[in-house]
């Protein structure tokens, strides 16, 4: 391994340790849900991604797989942290869960259950429910 | 130099654990232990270059997985008050058990 | 057609992990869990018309340098906000989106909470509800690149295709 592919791997690991730190105070500090998330994704897309990255550099693309698995890991990572980290939003929002505002007013925009005509999921589980208690009923 | 971004990540997963006890509604902590899962499959990753043990990053792809699952499980219990399907509990010979997880269901959505 | 798709993607990947390129026998097991998990997605009706979408492949190879490019700008304003938490001035807002299938519209607010700042929160018809840490990333995003390189990738959509289809 040369000199330089030795620093510039050095290099991703160390940022993104600091970038996972980051979302780490982050998680501390913000003042709601909503903004926690975004310090969390902080830790999810560049903190995982430079040390991945750096540890791609490591281990180098060869027959052992195991920078193949390395950028699989990635892969994965940045395919399911988004979808986790919206329905973890909207279970928030349709719980009641409102966002903190800098000046204390409500925001522009926002979301009831009642607003989401067609969840059928749910209408679904209540007919369930109420079909379910009556079958024990007998 | 894999010791120093494992020591950033545990410190990490230390305040991640932190928020989780502290955090005032659940879905700060359903937050903390996403970033807890993420940095765990990181610190696998880590002690796979630590140990130079290459079996470490198999078990870190299933993590990823499991977490993303894990999260969206909770996520849905949490909404829904209820993991299966309808399809699930009203279909004809239900099981005594789902009905007794509607039932359990039922209590927590009376709490 | 989809099934075909799944499976060799499914046997491609169990290549890539297992490392086995030789034993007959193992090559044949792993064959054949690669179909057990078509069936059971089968099974599951996951196979329908957003199974496995091959024909926007080399697309999304060239909207994904960009995309990394604007995780990276937005991770470090993010970055800039927890360091001085003063700066946050967080706004949820609708956005217009453009997309005509579900998969772009995925694509779209799968890209808008991959970028740090901001999270898609619910998709309604032609629009997103959006969190945004600044208030100045709502304007980026109504300001409509990152949906015109959505809408690209997307290309063309076939009838049966459009939102709401199945």
């Amino acid at each position: 391994m040369t000199l330089a592919l030795e620093i510039l791997s050095w290099a991703c690991i160390v940022v993104g340790g600091a970038f996972c730190l980051l979302s780490g105070i982050g998680l501390m500090r913000m003042p709601d849900v909503f903004t926690r998330m975004h310090a969390a994704s902080l830790g999810d897309t560049l903190g995982a991604g430079l040390i991945i990255l750096g540890l791609v550099f490591q281990a180098g693309l060869g027959a052992d797989l195991v920078g193949v698995k390395l950028l699989l890991i990635l892969v994965f990572l940045l395919f399911t942290a988004p979808v986790a980290t919206h329905a973890l939003s909207k279970a928030a929002l349709l719980d009641g869960q409102r966002p903190w505002t800098a000046d204390g007013q409500p925001p522009e925009a926002t979301l009831e259950r009642g607003d989401i005509a067609d969840d059928d999921f749910l209408e679904e589980i209540r007919k369930d429910r109420a079909g379910g208690g009556a079958g024990r009923a007998d | 130099m894999f010791t120093v971004a494992s020591l950033f990540v545990l410190a990490t997963m230390v305040l991640a654990l932190l928020r989780a006890v502290r955090g005032p509604t659940v879905y700060d902590r359903i937050v903390a232990v996403n970033v807890f899962g993420t940095m765990t499959v990181l610190l696998l990753v880590l002690i796979g270059f630590l140990t130079d043990r290459p079996e470490f990053e198999d078990i870190a792809l299933l993590y990823v997985l499991i977490n993303f699952v894990a999260i969206i499980a909770v996520l849905k219990f949490e909404l829904y008050s209820s993991l299966a399907g309808p399809r699930a509990a009203s279909a004809e010979g239900a099981t005594e058990k789902a009905r007794d997880e509607a039932a359990d269901g039922a209590g927590v959505d009376g709490r | 057609m989809h099934a075909v798709n799944l499976f060799v993607s499914l046997y491609a990947l169990w290549l890539l992990l297992s490392g086995h390129w030789s034993d007959p026998l193992l090559l044949g097991l792993g064959a054949a869990s690669a179909a057990l998990a078509v069936f059971v997605a089968w099974r599951m009706e996951g196979l329908d018309h957003e199974g496995v979408p091959v024909r926007i492949a080399l697309r999304t190879l060239a909207y994904w340098p960009w995309l990394l490019g604007q995780i990276v700008l937005s991770n470090l304003a993010v970055a800039r906000c927890v360091l001085d938490p003063g700066r946050i001035r967080p706004r949820m807002a609708w956005v217009p989106a453009s997309q005509k299938s579900d998969l772009g519209q995925v694509i779209y607010a799968n890209s808008i909470t991959l970028t740090p700042g901001t999270i898609a929160v619910h998709i309604d018809g032609g629009r997103i509800l959006v969190h945004a840490l600044e208030g100045a990333s709502i304007d980026d995003l109504r300001a409509g690149d990152m949906d015109r390189r959505c809408t690209r990738v997307e290309g063309d959509v076939g009838p049966g295709e459009t939102v709401g289809g199945t």
